[in-house]
């Protein structure tokens, strides 16, 4: 279990020695530090509010060594502001998320587990991915928001308590290699609440939400509030558990009732009645967003979910990952629910699509006729030098848009990313629609291994890549070799049992190597019967 | 406040966003242009199908047209693809032949998707071409005009992407004449280096389009140029 980790709360960036560039978003960049290879360093294009960083870096410290422990276990809590020349906040540092937090495809790159990879069907995300992921409803599933709830818990416990305000798919990395485990990133947009959930320090720091995974009683344009996270707790809670996307944020925003049909194997999910959905329920609600259940009420009942679909060992390692761990009291709903939304689970049936990879023919071309090409044009006139593109301008064909012109020889158009195939992703730039999830764009390597990383465990059965390839070409390699091995202890037997030239002796050799042959079978046969089956058929 | 009543159940997905990459494989691409776009092309499925909340709303599909036009990557899931295919180049540059193929293909693809129980945005055609049309211009403009005829519900919207010999004139006809949707490589721009810029900003396209499709407005960002401006997205039903 990771310690603490052990920075000042305040270093100097003409102290730090930074490393390669790891990511690219809207608010700054993030990179490696070769010297501190479990630490990240997020700079920003603009200072960043220098207190507000200070709160949150000494914000471990004003709460309970459990509860710090568990935040600096479960999140990329800030563990340093890095102060500029001028002492503003240039940017900050933070834990860099742990090796386990990334799936590994089968095409051999590992990108971050984000809860995208959870919130479909397992067996696209089988088929697509090679990752062999936990079944709908199952205790793996509800053992990583239980390790979310408490995380979240540990965050609205402390005074001030802290809201992060976007759980979404990429901030929220999940493990089941030793565990369930979670690990919550982008955590310097967190804000602190006071008791009367007033968002404390000045508030003007603009806040994106991610689209789909925000809170619809925040307005758009408006910033989350201290009940936000309770909102996404049991979003997601109902797209991780259920594996699917349960798209209601657009349709709750239009003021319609939300009915949530929940497919349930037979068990305790399949209770209308269930703690957990009078919670999910309570949680999603527009109507009283005050009294949407905190964190630390889901813990009784989320517990009891466990026991009952006989994941109380996962309950046990989630606390001791987290630290900590005593059954948590299940109280009793108060009021009646909301009016509008209810959960109605019903029993799960097949999903109705199947899905399989599409192999299109590896070459393709244009058809053989002769040469062709294409005629001598004009092309565009353009800024010399260079390359980049211009906007043809309507009625001034041949000229580029006076605007690109200025472009020169900067290449106009932004790349993903320069971190390699594994780690171009929706890193947006500033402003764009991808850009909403601040900070770390999802698809880097932020949890590819910090080099020369510590020995990790054998990964999971879960997680296992390249499990759903055929297995039929292993096999018939593992027959062409025991017939060679077979072959060639015969043909060493034989020149072993019978002098070269003898006729007679090579036909006594060869009956003498089928008859052992013929035991060897006999008593396989024999071992499989006597032996083998039992223990099968037990 | 309420109104309405609706269920949301497991089986609902987000609509679908179509997207169309019509690539000119003729003749003249031949060389350092087709080698670039063969090395650029994984990198396209790296990071769209690779990301499971990209791929999730993005289907793709890649159209080559010389002399011919050919869906060499029927529109899919990048994610379920085993690996996108090489192309190569030789022939002529008819625009006829890809206007008329995605006329046929889209409409084809439409129906399967509603069958699956997929719903559609507008899809997107990514237009790349390095040259003028070979064939006749009445030929490809009355192909243009049936793909773009308004009363054709799935006419898809066009982004054009010129280097090389490409005429700007053309390229704006091929985009029904709208400014700002056609986009020319700079003269004497080296095919080697335009290619894969304007592939990864294809991909920065794609990717932010997804964005927008969770957004619950939908939208067909264009890659990241002066006067460019995201084009919202209808649903097609």
């Amino acid at each position: 279990m990771p310690g603490p980790v052990a920075a000042p709360s305040v270093v100097r960036l003409e102290d730090l020695r930074v490393g390669d560039l790891l990511a690219e978003g809207g608010e700054g960049r993030v990179h490696l530090l070769p010297r501190q290879p479990h630490l990240l360093l997020k700079s920003y294009r603009q200072p960043a509010d220098r207190s507000h960083l200070d709160g949150l870096v000494a914000w471990p410290d004003r709460v309970t060594a459990e509860r710090a422990g568990l935040v600096r276990t479960a999140s990329s809590w800030p563990c340093s502001v890095v102060a500029g020349p001028g002492g503003q906040a240039a940017g900050m540092l933070m834990p860099r998320a742990p090796r386990r937090f990334s799936v590994r495809h089968k095409d051999g790159h590992s990108r971050l587990a984000s809860l995208s990879y959870l919130t479909a069907d397992p067996q696209h995300r089988a088929v697509a991915y090679g990752l062999i992921l936990p079944p709908p409803a199952s205790a793996e599933r509800v053992g990583l928001v239980y390790a979310l709830a408490r995380l979240l818990a540990a965050f609205e416990a402390g005074d001030p308590a802290v809201g992060h305000g976007d759980l979404s798919t990429k901030n929220v990395l999940w493990s089941l290699q030793r565990g369930p485990e979670i690990f919550v990133i982008d955590c310097d947009n967190c804000d602190l609440y006071g008791p009367d959930q007033e968002v404390k320090g000045t508030g003007l720091r603009r806040r994106a939400m991610t689209p789909n995974w925000n809170d619809p009683a925040v307005a758009r344009g408006e910033n989350p509030t201290a009940m936000t996270d309770r909102y996404s707790l049991a979003l997601i809670f109902l797209r991780i558990v259920g594996a699917a996307n349960f798209p209601i944020q657009t349709r709750q925003r239009g003021g319609d009732r939300v009915e949530i049909r929940f497919p349930a194997p037979a068990g305790p999910l399949l209770e209308a009645g269930a703690p957990v959905w009078d919670l999910c329920a309570r949680a999603l609600t527009l109507r009283e967003v005050g009294a949407r259940p905190a964190a630390s009420d889901w813990l009784g009942p989320l517990e009891g979910l466990l026991d009952d679909l006989g994941g109380a060992d996962l309950m046990r390692s989630v606390w001791a990952a987290q630290g900590g761990g005593a059954p948590s009291p299940t109280r009793p709903p108060s009021g009646s629910p909301p009016a509008d939304v209810a959960i109605i689970p019903e029993p799960a049936a097949h999903r109705g699509r199947s899905w399989s990879r599409v192999s299109p023919a590896p070459r393709f071309g244009g058809s053989p006729v002769g040469a062709g090409g294409s005629s001598v044009a004009a092309g565009s006139s353009a800024a010399p030098g260079g390359f980049g593109y211009a906007t043809v301008a309507l009625g001034r064909p041949n000229r580029p848009h006076p605007a690109s012109a200025q472009q020169g020889a900067a290449p106009v158009w932004v790349r993903p990313s320069s971190i390699g195939p594994a780690g171009a992703g929706p890193g947006a730039g500033p402003g764009r629609p991808g850009g909403a999830s601040a900070g770390l764009p999802s698809g880097s390597s932020m949890g590819a291994p910090p080099g020369g990383a510590p020995g990790s465990k054998p990964p999971s059965p879960w997680l296992s890549s390249g499990a759903t390839a055929p297995i039929w070409p292993e096999v018939r390699e593992q027959l062409v070799r025991f017939l060679h091995w077979w072959v060639g202890l015969h043909r060493a037997l034989l020149a072993a049992l019978a002098p070269r030239g003898r006729r007679s002796g090579r036909i006594r050799a060869v009956v003498f190597c089928l008859a052992i042959d013929f035991m060897v079978v006999v008593l396989a046969g024999a071992a499989i019967g006597l032996v083998v089956s039992p223990i099968i058929v037990g | 406040m309420t109104s309405t009543e609706t269920n949301v159940s497991v089986e609902e997905r987000y609509s679908v966003f179509p997207f169309y990459i019509c690539l000119d494989v003729s003749a003249s691409m031949s060389g350092p242009p087709i080698e670039s776009v063969n090395q650029q092309m994984p990198l396209l499925r790296a990071s769209v199908g690779e990301d499971p909340a990209v791929a999730e709303v993005i289907r793709l599909g890649i159209i080559t047209f010389s002399d011919v036009a050919r869906s060499v990557l029927p529109l899919c899931d990048l994610s379920l693809v085993e690996a996108v295919p090489e192309v190569s180049a030789q022939g002529r540059t008819s625009y006829a032949a890809v206007f008329d193929h995605l006329r046929h293909v889209i409409e084809e693809d439409y129906s399967k998707s509603r069958a699956a129980g997929d719903r559609w945005y507008r899809p997107a055609v990514i237009f790349i071409s390095d040259g003028r049309p070979t064939d006749d211009p009445q030929r490809w403009r009355s192909a243009l005009d049936r793909l773009l005829d308004p009363g054709w519900k799935r006419r898809p919207n066009i982004l054009a992407f010129g280097f090389g010999e490409a005429d700007a004139e053309v390229l704006t006809t091929v985009t029904s004449g709208r400014p700002n949707r056609a986009f020319i490589a700079v003269e004497g721009s080296e095919p080697a280096k335009v290619v894969p810029e304007l592939l990864a900003g294809l991909i920065q396209s794609i990717v932010s389009s997804s964005a927008s499709v969770y957004d619950g407005a939908a939208q067909l960002v264009p890659p990241d140029l002066p006067s460019m401006h995201a084009i919202p997205v209808d649903h097609l039903d």
